[in-house]
């Protein structure tokens, strides 16, 4: 019975002339943002891969200098775009895109694209991920608004339950048909989705192994919440009098979960956990790391207190007969210094947004649109998360090329020496900077609650659809 | 007119006891109170950012001036680093940082945060690159960022028009689902007429007290606020409630043209709703998609780039550069020759290297804007492809918080910033120290707002293409019910 009623209401959707246009449109959408998302995912890359080498080559060749000048000719880094970054852009527009990495301060990411756009982008970016979490919700109401409803309104609901039929199966039944011919929709946009990703560039030498999971669980993540907006439809057309009540009140739901209630939250989580202003932040690293010590003051503190530990661990009286060069040891000790007080501060920062961020995974229990949108930017490499963690490489990275420099004048020049040099031999002796992103298995914690968020919505709106279908009123 | 007023008086009762319309006023007004508390916590927090850089500043210049009184009459107890030393006209380039502000519109910048989200109110103007004075952002989660505020902006431009749809979706369809269009042709009353009617109607029942009500709620937010209030503001209101309710007019000028295509309810539903995703979305973002493929902007990247390329390849000319520079001002050589200081000094050479990589990548920096404008031009002579962009953008740019005003803002900081640069940079070269009175003339960033009748003129200017359409569409929806009359 189960596989009569699916096939006949796949067959009954197939041969609908408006399904058929709405597909074909919605397919021509996916298969646009896709192509778009691989245009630019490409230029992202290659443009970031290219300023890296050049940024290398700057770096090797800015001449013989004091090494601590070389240092503050610094180096940029620039944030790699995922594989997946086609798929979803997540926050990259609006997160900056590279950083500064010099000695005494650790700075902060600059230059989001979403300063170099214009106005239109905050209506949202054609991605793939838009169409698959905001308007494919909207194709499976249409599709699923007059299931129980308009059966009802024709009379087939009574002439189905007088042959027997019963309600569950034929919920059930009617889920599978629509998702069946959901699939012909998806399963051309998923295969594209694969092509464009192999074709299109995206996969990449080492990216292979982490990309098959991270896409598999990808996917799973939208069949779930395709399956939520399946089951709530199915309930609410299994409820509702008429099918153009089921309709409207369908229709203010999505309107409700995916415009209203993702702004309200966001809302209600910056009022719980306030973001501090730039200047604010600013000011407080700077009063605390005023108070740490100053390596370029020799009347400061500290810095005497330095001296006076060096000249006892060397055993001797005057710096001058130090075996090592002291403006090394105290530059490496202003960075020290340092270290705790952007640590604190910048630990404070990415805890208040991960306070913020708990409230809409919170929400996700009650709003499968956050629980996607969190997985899938996620999973594509492109959520805060993932920036904030590399945002963390590259400061582990300036520490490493800091301490580099400053061994190099602590061991190769002579205290009060200012006129000691180094070059390209030294630059070498700094690793180049190799990102490795977060992996699957990393992210596991983070994906547990949304992730788990969906199932639990899947089943839950499963159970409601089969319960409102056995419930429902059978006479119009 | 008898016919309107019977309509009206028949759909509001109608409307009235099916509780459509109660239950739409109260949703409205619970979004726009809602939205007008988001939207003033945005400029609260905006003035609050403004107050704390002017407070950060005034306490930073002071120190600047007691530590400069201290080392000149000789009783500093500490002595500055060459980095830090306040007397060297770099380092107060530097240090003398100059906060340009950008304030919100007094009442108007509740409205919509648009652009003012991504780039913080006020940009710290110093002697440092000029690359290094934009592309910066103000701390906020990049997740609430793409989310988008729930401001009086998103209120009109996204949710209004769904009330609108949800009012007007069923103008024809449900008569003739419920038999009694029939009974009205049989009074020989024409169907182009009661479309009309039913659609003016609404109009006047919802979307103009909505577009009226609004501005209200902001003037009210502002009053107890303690914002000021000017002829301006209230002119600015006035202009939200024309655009409005031409807004207004538009998404039921769009039901009718649905509902005179004579489909049952249920496809209508599915058309407007189609239509407007189509419109509120896809439009903008295809547009967006196309001027990015169109006019690619040079990323910041390559901007850095090039700085650096330059200023390693002129950190080697650099008392070259210093030479050329005393070639063309001969009379800062002469001061600089009868200083005690290193000719060879660091900051002088360091400020010719600076302003000759300036120079080179100035048509990196022009290229990039112009591109950027391009792209803005495109989106803008496309806008008619879909009134919710050049709505939203109408009431941007009366919120103060469009594209025109930051552009304008970004063109006098740069102006300025030349003009702090025109300050410090012949002392850096004559090698002056800097006296206490100099910290009391540094140049000082007054925004200049574009002359009132400009943003008004463009914001109303919005008005006639949406009524043009509104028109067009009336029009059409008439002349398909006459043909199939």
């Amino acid at each position: 019975m189960l596989q009569a009623i699916a096939g006949k209401e796949f067959l009954q959707m197939a041969r609908d002339g408006r399904f058929r246009v709405v597909t074909l449109l919605m397919l021509a959408l996916l298969l646009l943002s896709l192509f778009a998302g691989a245009r630019h995912h490409r230029s992202l890359r290659t443009e970031r891969e290219r300023a890296a080498q050049v940024q290398r080559d700057q770096w090797l060749t800015q001449g013989e200098k004091g090494p601590h000048a070389a240092a503050h000719f610094g180096v940029y880094a620039f944030k790699p775009s995922g594989s997946l970054a086609l798929v979803d852009r997540g926050v990259n527009a609006y997160a900056g895109s590279m950083i500064w990495l010099e000695p005494h301060k650790q700075n902060s990411f600059r230059d989001a694209p979403a300063q170099d756009s214009t106005s239109l982008l905050r209506f949202g970016e054609l991605t793939t991920a838009f169409v698959l979490q905001t308007a494919l919700p909207l194709l499976i109401i249409t599709l699923t608004f007059g299931a129980f409803a308009g059966e009802r309104e024709r009379g087939t609901l009574r002439l189905a339950a007088a042959q027997g039929v019963r309600m569950e199966t034929l919920a059930l039944g009617k889920a599978l048909g629509i998702a069946g011919a959901l699939g012909l929709l998806l399963v051309p946009a998923a295969i594209c989705g694969a092509a464009t990703l192999v074709l299109g560039g995206a996969v990449t030498r080492g990216s292979g192994s982490d990309l098959v999971p991270r896409t598999l669980l990808l996917a799973l993540s939208y069949l779930l919440y395709f399956g939520i907006t399946l089951f709530l439809s199915l309930a609410v057309s299994a409820w509702a009098r008429t099918a153009r009540l089921a309709l409207l009140f369908l229709l203010g739901g999505w309107v409700a979960a995916t415009l209203i209630a993702p702004r309200l939250v966001a809302d209600a989580a910056k009022r719980l956990y306030p973001t501090p202003s730039s200047v604010a932040f600013a000011e407080k690293v700077k009063f605390e790391l005023a108070g740490a010590g100053d390596a370029h003051n020799e009347s400061d503190q500290r810095m005497e207190r330095l001296k006076q530990e060096t000249l006892k661990q060397y055993g001797v009286q005057d710096l001058k007969d130090l075996p090592v060069a002291f403006e090394g040891i105290s530059l490496q000790a202003g960075e020290d210094w340092g270290y705790p007080v952007f640590d604190r501060n910048y630990n404070a920062l990415d805890a208040q947004f991960s306070r913020q961020e708990a409230v809409c995974e919170t929400a996700g229990y009650v709003l499968p649109f956050l629980s996607i949108r969190s997985l899938s930017a996620g999973l594509s490499g492109t959520d805060r998360r993932a920036h904030e963690h590399f945002a963390r490489a590259t400061e582990v990275y300036r520490r490493t090329l800091i301490r580099i420099i400053n061994d190099d004048v602590k061991y190769h020049a002579k205290t009060g020496d200012t006129g000691y040099t180094n070059g390209r031999a030294l630059y070498e002796k700094v690793p180049v900077f190799a990102y490795k992103p977060l992996t699957v298995s990393d992210l596991r914690d983070s994906f547990r609650m949304p992730l788990l968020a969906l199932a639990a919505g899947f089943f839950t709106t499963a159970a409601v659809a089969v319960f409102s279908a056995r419930k429902q009123r059978i006479l119009p | 007119m008898n016919l309107l007023l019977l309509f009206l008086r028949l759909e509001t009762k109608r409307l009235w006891r099916d509780r459509t319309l109660p239950l739409a006023f109260l949703l409205m007004t619970v979004f726009l109170a809602v939205a007008v508390q988001s939207g003033r916590g945005f400029v609260r927090k905006e003035r609050a950012i403004i107050a704390s850089a002017q407070t950060e500043e005034k306490t930073r210049i002071l120190g600047l001036k007691q530590q400069i009184a201290e080392l000149t009459s000789g009783t500093a107890t500490q002595q500055p680093s060459r980095g830090s030393d306040p007397r060297l006209p770099s380092n107060v380039g530097r240090l003398g940082q100059h906060w340009a502000v950008k304030p919100p519109v007094s009442v108007m910048g509740t409205l919509a945060a648009g652009r003012n989200d991504l780039y913080p109110p006020c940009l710290p103007v110093s002697n440092r690159g000029v690359e290094t004075l934009f592309g910066i952002g103000e701390i906020e989660n990049p997740q609430f960022l793409l989310t988008g505020r729930f401001d009086p902006v998103f209120v009109l431009v996204f949710l209004f028009p769904l009330f609108l749809l949800a009012l007007g979706y069923n103008l024809l369809s449900e008569e003739r689902e419920n038999g009694t269009l029939a009974l009205l042709r049989a009074q020989s009353v024409p169907l182009p007429a009661v479309l009309g009617a039913k659609t003016t109607a609404r109009w006047l029942l919802f979307a103009l007290p909505v577009a009226v009500f609004a501005p209200t709620l902001l003037l009210l937010a502002g009053l107890f606020g303690g914002d000021r209030i000017t002829g301006d503001t209230i002119v600015r209101l006035v202009l939200v409630t024309v655009l409005t309710a031409c807004y207004g007019a538009f998404w039921l000028a769009l039901c009718a043209g649905v509902n005179a295509l004579r489909k049952d309810s249920a496809t209508n539903v599915a058309t407007l709703v189609g239509i407007w995703l189509l419109l509120t979305l896809i439009v903008p973002g295809a547009l967006q998609e196309g001027a990015g493929v169109l006019f690619p902007v040079p990323s910041r990247i390559a901007l850095i780039e090039a700085t650096r390329k330059n200023s390693m390849k002129t950190t080697q000319q650099g008392n070259a550069l210093l030479a050329r520079y005393y070639e063309d001002h001969p009379e800062l050589a002469e001061a600089a020759q009868s200083k005690t200081i290193d000719p060879k000094d660091f900051s002088a050479r360091r400020a010719a290297v600076a302003k000759s990589v300036e120079q080179i990548v100035e048509p990196l920096i022009v290229r990039h804007d112009t591109q950027l404008r391009r792209q803005q031009e495109f989106t803008t002579r496309f806008s008619w492809l879909s009134p919710v962009i050049t709505f939203a953008s109408a009431l941007e740019e009366l919120a103060g918080s469009g594209a025109e005003r930051q552009q304008r803002f970004e063109t006098q900081v740069k102006r300025f910033r030349e003009q702090w640069q025109e300050f410090f940079l012949p002392r850096v070269f004559a090698r002056m120290t800097i006296s206490v009175r100099d910290i009391e003339s540094l140049p000082r960033f007054t925004f200049e707002e574009e002359a009132e009748g400009m943003v008004q003129g463009r914001a109303l200017g919005v008005a006639f293409p949406v009524v043009g359409l509104t028109l067009l569409l009336g029009a059409a929806a008439a002349r398909l019910l006459e043909r199939r009359d």
